[in-house]
């Protein structure tokens, strides 16, 4: 199986919305497709996930062409992304396929601010 | 004190980096600044060892050969002084070297608690003819690492918070000129406050003298910079 994310817009404000489409590129016997919205704290040698959000975008078997619409609304008060030269602040989108054996990932990162 | 009930904010001594109204993240209550009680207990130590040490080689005593008491009393002496000078760095770690507030020293205000990005922030010196000082806008980054170290029983990993400057920008005062009034820009791209678990971001306006091969003194004025 093969996905795909796409989004609306590259960077998103706080307080807006997170929206955009799951293309199934190869498909194949999947149960459901969760997205995740995380908020990380990242160092050297910690990658912490300091806030998360899921849904649900689709359940059931995907084939190949389709493409599932989703939205998050962001926090007013989400922290923007930031890079310093000791550590990161970041947002990640990821898609799971849950699948029998082996899930599928798509993991993108979501500049904010 | 009921569930649910409002807690009281932390003390801001144990948290000088925050200004008041802010609660400090998991990293910051990992590294509550108390008393550092331990490197006073090592500096007391190394203190009684220098004395005891020097009095030895000074041969007053006279229990044994000069020269016995001379080399002896020299090591003993140099190893107090080696606990004195790690126990006076440890607690300077705890507690940065503080500028002198009176008596001709120098007074630091700031207009505000709170900025946002994009903002100026007004600080405003007060002093007494203080040579070598300068007011800046910092901005720490304090990032956990894991420290790795080899001992008799196998590797040892510990987690430890480091910090940094993510951003600074100091400007020199003028020795001749009581008071002055300083402007700093928050750039919109710096990180704003954040207080987290393995990483946290406190901004303060600063006055510091620099001085040569030694720590510099300093006055802080924690600020939160929101987004």
């Amino acid at each position: 199986m093969k996905l795909d994310l796409e989004l609306a817009a590259e960077r998103v404000a706080p307080g807006k919305t997170v929206a955009g489409r799951v293309h199934v590129v190869e498909g194949g016997d999947s149960r459901e497709l969760t997205l995740t919205l995380t908020f990380y704290e990242h160092t050297r040698d910690f990658a912490i996930p300091a806030a998360q959000t899921s849904a649900v975008v689709h359940q059931g078997t995907v084939t190949r062409g389709d493409a599932y619409e989703f939205s998050f609304a962001l926090p007013d008060d989400a922290v923007p992304s930031v890079e310093t030269k000791n550590g990161k602040l970041y947002w990640e989108l990821e898609l799971r396929s849950d699948e029998p054996g082996v899930d599928t990932h798509v993991r993108r990162e979501l500049p904010v601010g | 004190m009921k569930l649910g009930a409002a807690r009281p904010l932390p003390s801001s001594a144990d948290f000088p980096h925050l200004p008041p109204g802010h609660a400090p993240g998991p990293q910051s209550l990992r590294n509550r600044q108390g008393l550092p009680v331990l490197w006073w207990f090592v500096g007391l130590v190394g203190l009684a060892m220098f004395v005891a040490g020097v009095l030895v080689a000074g041969h007053i005593r006279r229990q044994f050969p000069w020269r016995d008491e001379a080399i002896g009393g020299t090591i003993f002496a140099s190893f107090g002084l080696l606990c004195l000078v790690v126990a006076y760095m440890q607690y300077r770690r705890f507690r940065p070297a503080r500028l002198r507030t009176r008596f001709g020293g120098v007074a630091l205000a700031v207009d505000r608690d709170e900025a946002t990005r994009g903002e100026a922030v007004t600080a405003t010196v007060t002093h007494g003819a203080v040579e070598d000082l300068e007011v800046g806008l910092v901005c720490d980054e304090r990032f956990d690492l894991i420290a790795r170290a080899q001992t008799k029983a196998g590797p040892v990993s510990v987690r430890e918070t480091n910090q940094a400057a993510a951003y600074e920008d100091w400007k020199p005062v003028d020795a001749a000129v009581g008071e002055q009034v300083f402007t700093f820009e928050i750039p919109r791209d710096a990180p704003c406050s954040y207080e987290g678990d393995c990483l946290s971001y406190g901004w303060r306006v600063t006055a510091r003298q620099v001085r040569r091969l030694r720590t510099d003194p300093r006055s802080d004025r924690p600020i939160w910079v929101r987004p």
